[in-house]
């Protein structure tokens, strides 16, 4: 089979996937406390519809969506609501948060309404009906941009979708939680895919799967064969970071590249994660709204594997109850929210899980290594690597000089962390661009305002 | 001989010729002066002599001769020169004949002084730059409001009157000229302006519940309201667990500073750091 990868830059990063590969998904138990964030989506917060004391159960609406960009946000557990405050998310940002007390018998109890299986026949349901079930659900995407399923999948009018991509090449280094899922939800995420593909009438279906999952690969021809779903393929691709990537996966299958400064579906195409794809499949047959995540807790810790966490965990309670713990705690130097290349190192444990919480990975002092930055040798190798095909080493230093009209490129910044993985000197390229996006709107924002005083 | 002749005559004409249009360019630009003449203030250029010539554009506009031209123009003595103060204010004001406007001298002033004091959770490694701090939300400072110390605010500061000390920024109110540069530049709106007359401030920004505030910070508004109950003129405003006091009714009278317990409330004549000083002393001899 022709293996296609993207044809710009790229590298390869140990992966270091053997802690959690073929570790079967296990469920974690119900802590006694969730803390469940309002803003676990791109867009608009969800705005609070509950009351301090106030008694939920499983699946009840939370926080309604404030705008079409916007998500739903679910209680993943039985209880009482104790307060609503500000607190540290995983991502670092102070946002309003609810914390519950959960009954953790009702909690086992009303869970149970979401284990049977609806008889739905998706040629007979509407487009319109099987979009409100995903809208209801509060589905984002899982890969880790947590951008709302409804407002993917309702492009403007003009714009017509004729490919959907599903994102199995779960690039990042040590997650295995797609990989996993892949293997043991295969028939449930190919129907999945054919909800998906009624309601956005795509032409064909391109599952990519990087070739170090083999097994993967071989399962889902096997399957697509003997479900007979129809305009469906599995595209095999060379192992290469970042092929998860939204554009560089467009680019890897198609052929198509996606212009600066646009999205996806103006090049016709679709991505989904196979994780948001399975959540689509239990909000279409179960009812079931996102209170869950597949997640890979792996790294520095006892137990590695691939969890099933509810919404709200704990980082703590995730790491001491489903991977036994750290193997050292002394030895810890960084706990990562996500893969190590994009992944934001966390500042305490009592961080709950989200809905794009990918993995969460503890590095040792073996694996985790700080230098200080130092000077650029010009020697090039960011420029190579570069999956857009920026100049990482030039908008780091226009950001420095705060040089606001050079920094138009620095928008284009996937931020996957490869220009940083190479550069000799340890230089932090992708911080210095990210605080470059900052110059560049602050400096167009001004450029703006003088010609509406002109 | 004829040569020598010849080269002298050469220099004559030569001389002669270059006087001739020199005269005549002369002639020509006096004219011109005269016919295309701009009619110019002499009052920008007296003005401008008196600016302080710093060209920060604190005032508005920028550079100070835009500034002198904009008061030339304008005759309006309420435009303010931050750096200058009400002296220069004054000044331009005799110089143009007109009443000088009474004008607050403000200061720009940290709301906070965690620092040291504050706990601090985690090691951040990344580019010493508050903006760089804020645009990752990954910091070490355990207080989600308070000053992060990599100094930005010191390097926009162009008059000295910044700096960092026990680990969160510090002004030095003689030397600052209030010209909106490190509150423009701080990328948590941890600086404010504030009267300079009114000497008593409350430099804490944390809206969190008392309790969490004493865990993480020894300098910190805890909410508990002894301020408001001191205060006799009602210049105290209290929201979500954190007092601030109103400029406009405040009198000076240093009541609630003593009541503070947690020394938050700060009379920035006596300088934070001799508080600071009084609070290590403090620490030292608990130990």
């Amino acid at each position: 089979m022709l293996k296609s990868t993207f044809n710009l830059g790229g590298i390869h990063p140990p992966e270091n996937k053997k802690y959690s590969e073929g570790k079967e998904i296990r469920n974690i138990s119900v802590p006694e406390q969730v803390s469940i964030n309002l803003n676990q989506h791109i867009g608009r917060k969800a705005k609070a519809v509950v009351e301090k004391k106030q008694e939920v159960s499983v699946g009840d609406i939370l926080g309604e969506a404030d705008g079409f960009i916007s998500a739903l946000v679910h209680s993943p557990v039985s209880g009482t609501v104790k307060k609503i405050e500000q607190k540290m998310t995983a991502a670092g940002m102070v946002e309003s948060t609810l914390t519950i007390d959960v009954d953790v018998e009702k909690t086992a109890e009303d869970s149970k309404k979401y284990e049977m299986k609806k008889e739905v026949d998706i040629d007979q349901t509407s487009k319109e009906d099987l979009l409100k079930m995903i809208q209801d659900a509060g589905i984002v995407g899982q890969g880790g941009a947590t951008f709302p399923m409804h407002v993917k999948l309702s492009p403007p009018p003009d714009k017509q979708v004729d490919i959907l991509i599903l994102n199995g090449a779960e690039c990042e280094p040590y997650l295995t939680a797609d990989h996993q899922l892949m293997l043991e939800k295969t028939d449930e995420i190919l129907l999945g895919v054919r909800v998906i593909q009624k309601v956005s009438n795509v032409k064909q279906v391109h599952i990519g799967i990087e070739e170090n999952k083999p097994d993967a690969i071989k399962l889902f021809t096997e399957r697509i064969s003997a479900t007979g779903i129809q305009n469906c393929q599995v595209s095999a691709l060379k192992t290469k970071y970042p092929q998860g990537g939204e554009k560089q996966l467009i680019n890897a299958i198609t052929g198509r590249e996606v212009p600066s400064g646009k999205l996806p579906f103006d090049v016709g195409v679709l991505v989904q994660n196979v994780g948001t794809i399975f959540a689509v499949y239990e909000a279409v047959f179960y009812g079931k709204p996102v209170i869950d995540r597949v997640t890979t807790i792996t790294g520095f810790v006892k137990k590695p594997g691939n969890f099933r966490i509810r919404m709200g965990t704990a980082f703590s309670h995730a790491i001491e109850d489903g991977a036994g713990g750290f193997i050292d705690e002394e030895r810890v130097r960084s706990v990562v929210n996500g893969g190590p290349m994009m992944g934001k190192s966390i500042r305490q444990l009592d961080v709950s899980v989200m809905k794009g919480t990918s993995g969460i990975v503890a590095l040792s002092d073996h694996e985790f290594v700080f230098s200080e930055e130092g000077p650029c040798i010009r020697c090039g190798r960011c420029i190579d690597i570069c999956p857009m095909g920026l100049m990482p080493v030039n908008l780091a230093d226009d950001t420095i000089l705060k040089n606001g009209t050079e920094l138009l490129d620095s928008m284009d910044c996937i931020e996957c962390g490869s220009c940083s993985y190479v550069c000799p000197t340890s230089r932090k390229l992708v911080h210095w661009i990210k605080i470059g996006k900052g110059v560049y709107r602050t400096w167009k924002a001004k450029e703006e305002s003088y010609k509406t005083d002109q | 001989m004829n040569e020598l002749v010849n080269g002298w005559q050469e220099i004559a004409i030569t001389a002669a010729s270059l006087a001739g249009i020199a005269f005549l360019a002369g002639v020509a630009l006096y004219y011109a002066a005269k016919v295309f003449a701009v009619e110019e203030d002499p009052m920008v250029e007296a003005i401008e002599d008196i600016l302080p010539g710093a060209n920060c554009g604190a005032c508005g506009v920028p550079g100070c001769f835009s500034f002198a031209e904009k008061v030339a123009k304008t005759k309006d003595m309420s435009l303010y020169c931050p750096v200058g103060g009400q002296e220069l204010s004054d000044d331009m004001a005799d110089l143009m004949g007109l009443e000088a406007v009474e004008q607050d001298k403000l200061v720009a002033r940290v709301m906070c002084q965690g620092g040291n004091f504050s706990t601090r959770t985690g090691q951040y490694q990344g580019i010493k730059s508050c903006s760089a701090v804020s645009t990752i939300h990954q910091y070490d400072l355990t207080c989600p409001y308070g000053c992060f110390g990599y100094g930005d605010c010191v390097t926009s500061c162009d008059f000295d009157a910044i700096h960092i000390i026990n680990g969160v920024a510090l002004v030095d109110e003689e030397k600052c000229t209030a010209c909106d540069a490190c509150v423009i530049d701080c990328p948590i709106n941890i600086i404010e302006m504030q009267p300079y007359d009114k000497t008593v401030f409350i430099a804490c920004k944390s809206i969190d519940s008392g309790g969490a505030v004493k865990k993480y910070c020894e300098v910190g508004c805890t909410g508990c309201k002894k301020c408001v109950k001191a205060c006799e003129h009602e210049a105290i405003h209290f929201d979500s667990f954190l007092a601030t006091i109103i400029p406009d009714k405040c009198t000076n009278c240093n009541d609630c500073v003593d009541k503070c317990d947690t020394h938050t409330i700060v009379i920035s004549k006596d300088g934070i750091a001799q508080i600071k000083d009084k609070l290590v002393e403090n620490a030292e001899v608990n130990v």
